[in-house]
């Protein structure tokens, strides 16, 4: 279905405009930094609207590419950029707005500038719905660096980092894997043309430095997950962030690599490559157990919310090279019941734990005198540990049933990492529970009422999408 | 039937839970205690009303996820929850007489949607149906103690339960590509991996009913009121743990492991609870000894598939009810102090309490003798016959205590507690005819004889064992499982993760790298030897190439 509106465009281009906007927004001592921060969240309200009406146009039990959008650019080389949807990439980018928006309320009073911190988050935005819109491979590269120019300068600015060349040598890390990545578009643009992401099937293995090709894609993918090898640059900036905006806004880097994976898939993968996706699968199953298990251990409750989301991401990578259509198919749900959920537990967490800093007080049994805190965090925690209030319960079902059937061994090891990974949560909850009066703070430190109103929203988006998927949409 | 009763419970669930901020709680409380009233006399009368079979909603119509959420009307169903929505009604009633129980409107909610959630696994057809009620089960009795550590226990074992059940039916579908219940025997021919289906489901099952060797967060709850403790081990999870046998018990006999440990696991753990339930001087304990015992019992009858399994089974749970309460009475007047051994000669002081605990005793005998057992499940109920009233004649007939306080407090239950019970009491043994059975004149005998004659100084002895308090469990999980699993996660992180990776594998590389931007800076510099160095460096390498060509 092509689109004669420009819609997609259209989301993309909405958190850009938000951005000049927030740059001309004036903001005194009065206001604190707010103005920017009201410019922010009315865009993202503004595009959360129209990602609605998307989802209205598309047909969702269709499950290819449509609304296409062609924009020429380049005709020697022949690069253009090509935009389409599909339920994944749709619901993703609800997902992706969601947090963010989550990230920005909660943030409000954490930074003295806020302007520049907004700024770079609706650029962000802006490319990251780029990216979850590209259709050719250009376009997907293109967004896929363009991200991180205005992560950079968000992590090197709020990132609170007292190494500035633990930052250096993060830049480094992904400009090697982004060349990787790199070459391989080149050779498949030597070969294939501009080709469309559901056209990426039609590489061959056997001709064309096909296995370069694949290889690298590969490589450049993984690069971004916090998988063995690679996990050590992710880690090592993401558990030093304690602006929830900031981890929300990292945490999205991964999922860039998930996304890749489900668009750059072979039509079949040869026996002599295929025989060794088990190394994959063992260095994922330890890297969740050995991640978990830090978790577990570690007192810092930033280092535990990365355990949980990246025992996640490689359980959903695994899920993906089990190349089977069902889980591929079912990504874009589980995904957004996880980010939900993943940005809802980073923001509570980020608000209790900064009442500590700032109070200078212990916050065990905080939850028994903060009842609007309490309601929102324990739903939150039973939804993450994977109790049915969301959709990541029915997709999550899904997904590990395909997973134990292909490897009983692995699966039964990926889901020895979700319990510990899960228990984890659960001891938090109930520190946060256990009223030692050690605790300063009171009923005024609850959540205010619009913060409260806006988890309640989160809490029924989560609750309705597990009741029914895609109730939102009004099928025209 | 069943369907409206169900919406009614969720419409008075819901308006309770609007209400408990509010004033006057406890007049709502009074209100939600008739409108159950009228639900259970509507229920129980419609008894021999026709099925009005099934209400289906679908759910989930996906080709890849087909699930429907069910409500049932079948006999066996309303058979069964029958007596349960009697005790559902006594529970009511007692948390909102009780003057300890300061949330009981919150409270008896919790009951209501536990009952909603019995409902809901009862009708299921499918694993989801299933997995949603036995999770709403879990987070509802997340809310039931009052207290913190009992709360951490129950919930921690209600998490690894409900992800063996998660696991399991995982596997299960990944075989069959089936979540309907009345393909599990499919799975059953040609599943793979049944050993392990098998194994988790017989965890799952043996934590949530608390079976021995994983009933400690049961045992933790003797910290919390004894009305909740009774609540907590009717209504809420070990009840889910019996629907959930009834439903996946195709699944647990796939393999050859559970019906050569799960039988003698069940008498096992009736063995240990009667002891317990002798022995141990406190009241609550002895209660959810009781109770977990009546638990074991009736997993016993749905394990073997017993045709009375509908009928029996929730009177089991209401004869443990009964003698649960009779302790409850004792407990309440003797000013809540939980220790039996400061308890004695109470006939004296509490002559109504007497006559009550005889009349709830006798009741459960006549309830018990009217169906028909196998000579394993008589020697059970005479056991039970035995300890209950052992224990009777330690409370109420050997010398009085010492305690002055407890004597000077002591006093008989109020009107509130005695017509109820009594006016209970008269139904059960009018509706079961209980002159007729030869089995009740044994039983009633058995009790006399324990009445008299149990040898309580004995009792007395063997209770003061350290064995009965109960904490050679206390802390076996942790030094387990939990302290192993901090240490290898410290070892992880100190010695792998920062010593190898950080200090050494990525300390090396920056070191390297860092050399050799050095190096490349000083060829850089345009220092004139840097620089002349560099020169004539190049420039050998590519004559030496040249002449290797040449000369090739």
């Amino acid at each position: 279905m092509s689109n004669p509106f420009a819609i997609l465009s259209l989301i993309i281009c909405i958190p850009f405009l938000g951005m000049l906007f927030t740059l001309v927004a004036k903001d005194s001592d009065e206001t604190k930094g707010n103005n920017s921060s009201n410019v922010a969240i009315f865009t993202i309200i503004a595009n959360l609207v129209l990602i609605w009406r998307v989802f209205m146009i598309i047909d969702e039990k269709r499950l290819k590419l449509q609304l296409f959008e062609k924009f020429d650019w380049l005709s020697i080389p022949d690069i253009n950029l090509v935009f389409a949807v599909d339920n994944i990439s749709l619901m993703i980018i609800l997902a992706v707005h969601l947090v963010i928006l989550m990230g920005i309320v909660f943030s409000r009073s954490l930074v003295e500038n806020q302007k520049s911190l907004m700024v770079f988050t609706l650029l962000f935005l802006s490319f990251s719905t780029g990216f979850f819109v590209s259709a050719d491979i250009f376009s997907f590269f293109i967004f896929f660096e363009a991200m991180l120019l205005p992560l950079f300068m968000i992590i090197g600015m709020y990132g609170g980092f007292k190494r500035p060349e633990r930052l250096s040598g993060f830049f480094l890390y992904n400009f090697i894997g982004s060349m990787i990545l790199f070459v391989s578009i080149l050779l498949i643009y030597k070969y294939y043309g501009s080709l469309r992401l559901d056209k990426t099937g039609k590489i061959l293995w056997n001709k064309n430095f096909g296995y370069y090709i694949w290889g690298g894609v590969a490589l450049g993918l993984l690069w971004r997950i916090p998988i063995w090898p690679f996990h050590y640059w992710i880690s090592s900036i993401t558990t030093r962030i304690h602006n929830p905006l900031v981890f929300i806004v990292t945490s999205v880097l991964p999922l860039s690599s998930i996304y890749g994976f489900v668009r750059f898939w072979p039509k079949y993968i040869p026996l002599e490559i295929s025989q060794h996706f088990i190394w994959l699968s063992v260095i994922g199953c330890v890297t969740m157990l050995f991640i978990s298990m830090i978790g577990f251990i570690n007192k810092d409750f930033q280092y535990k919310i990365f355990a949980f989301t990246t025992v996640y991401y490689i359980m959903y990578l695994l899920g993906i090279f089990t190349q089977n259509e069902l889980v591929r198919n079912n990504i874009g749900y589980v995904l957004f019941g996880f980010l939900v959920v993943f940005g809802a537990l980073e923001v509570l967490s980020a608000y209790i734990y900064n009442l500590e800093q700032d109070n200078d007080t212990s916050v065990s049994g905080f939850l028994c005198r903060a009842k609007r805190l309490s309601i929102a965090y324990t739903f939150i925690t039973i939804a993450a540990v994977g109790f049915p209030v969301s959709a990541m319960f029915t997709n999550n079902f899904l997904i590990i049933s395909e997973l134990l059937t292909a490897n009983i061994q692995m699966g039964v090891v990926l889901m020895l990492s979700s319990v510990i990974a899960s228990a984890t949560l659960i001891s938090e909850m109930f520190k946060l529970k256990n009223d030692t009066k050690e605790c300063q703070l009171g009923k005024i430190h609850d959540l205010s009422a619009g913060k409260f109103v806006f988890m309640m929203f989160i809490m029924f988006m989560l609750l309705m999408s597990f009741i029914r998927p895609l109730w939102f949409v009004i099928s025209e | 039937m069943i369907l409206q009763i169900f919406i009614c419970l969720l419409m008075m669930a819901f308006c309770s839970l609007l209400i408990t901020q509010g004033r006057r709680r406890k007049i709502w409380s009074v209100l939600l205690l008739f409108g159950l009233g009228i639900i259970s006399y509507f229920f129980v009368i419609s008894l021999n009303a026709q099925p009005q079979g099934s209400f289906i909603y679908q759910w989930l119509p996906y080709n890849i996820l087909k699930a429907d959420f069910n409500i049932s009307d079948a006999k066996n169903i309303q058979q069964m929850l029958r007596p349960l929505i009697i005790m559902l009604l006594g529970l009511v009633y007692l948390n909102t007489i009780s003057k300890g129980e300061q949330h009981s409107l919150h409270f008896n909610t919790l009951l209501i949607l536990n009952f909603i959630a019995l409902i809901l696994m009862l009708s299921s057809h499918d694993f989801l149906q299933l997995m949603f009620a036995g999770c709403m089960f879990s987070v509802i009795g997340f809310y039931m103690p009052d207290s913190i550590a009992p709360k951490k226990n129950l919930f921690i074992f209600y998490f690894l339960a409900e992800t063996a059940i998660f696991i399991a039916f995982a596997v299960v579908y990944g075989s069959t590509r089936s979540i309907s219940l009345a393909d599990m025997s499919l799975f059953v021919k040609n599943g793979q991996h049944k050993d392990i289906v098998s194994g988790l489901l017989l965890f799952a099952i043996a934590c949530k009913s608390g079976l021995f060797l994983l009933n400690e967060h049961y045992f933790n709850l003797k910290h919390i009121s004894s009305n909740r403790i009774v609540c907590t081990m009717l209504t809420s999870v070990p009840v889910s743990a019996l629907v959930l046998l009834i439903k996946i018990k195709p699944l647990l006999n796939a393999t050859s492991l559970v019906p050569d440990i799960f039988p003698y696991w069940i008498g096992l753990s009736i063995v240990v609870c009667l002891l317990f339930y002798l022995f141990n001087n406190n009241l609550k304990t002895k209660i959810i000894s009781l109770l977990m015992s009546a638990i074991a019992f009736s997993l016993h009858f749905i394990y073997k598939n017993s045709d009375l399994l509908y009928d029996l089974v929730p009177y089991v749970l209401c004869v443990a009810f009964l003698i649960s309460l009779s302790l409850i009475l004792v407990f309440n007047s003797a000013s809540k102090e939980p220790d039996i051994s400061y308890i004695g000669g109470f006939w004296r002081i509490t002559k109504l309490n007497f006559v009550l605990n005889l009349l709830l005793g006798i009741t459960s005998l006549a309830i018990l003798s009217r169906f028909p057992l196998n000579k394993y499940e008589n020697i059970y109920v005479i056991c039970l016959t035995a300890v209950v009233f052992a224990v009777l004649r330690r409370i109420f007939l050997t010398k009085p205590c010492d305690n002055n306080v407890i004597l000077a407090n002591a006093k008989s239950t109020g009107i509130l507690y005695a017509l109820p019970l009594a006016v209970i009491s008269g139904w059960f043994l009018w509706q079961t005819k209980f002159w007729n059975f030869r089995s009740f004149y044994i039983l009633f005998a058995i009790a006399v004889f324990m009445l008299i004659l149990a040898p309580t100084k004995i009792i007395d002895i063997i209770s003061s064992w350290k064995i009965w308090q109960n904490s050679y469990l206390t802390g076996f999980y942790e030094n387990i499982f939990i302290r192993p699993l901090r240490l290898f996660g410290r070892i992880l992180w100190l010695a792998f993760d920062v010593m190898v990776v950080e200090r050494s594998i990525v300390s090396t590389i920056s070191h390297l790298s860092k050399a050799f931007v050095g190096g490349m800076h000083k060829i850089q510099e345009s220092g004139k030897y840097s620089y002349l160095l560099s020169i004539v460096t190049g420039a050998l390498i590519i004559i030496v190439y040249f002449l290797r060509n040449i000369y090739k």
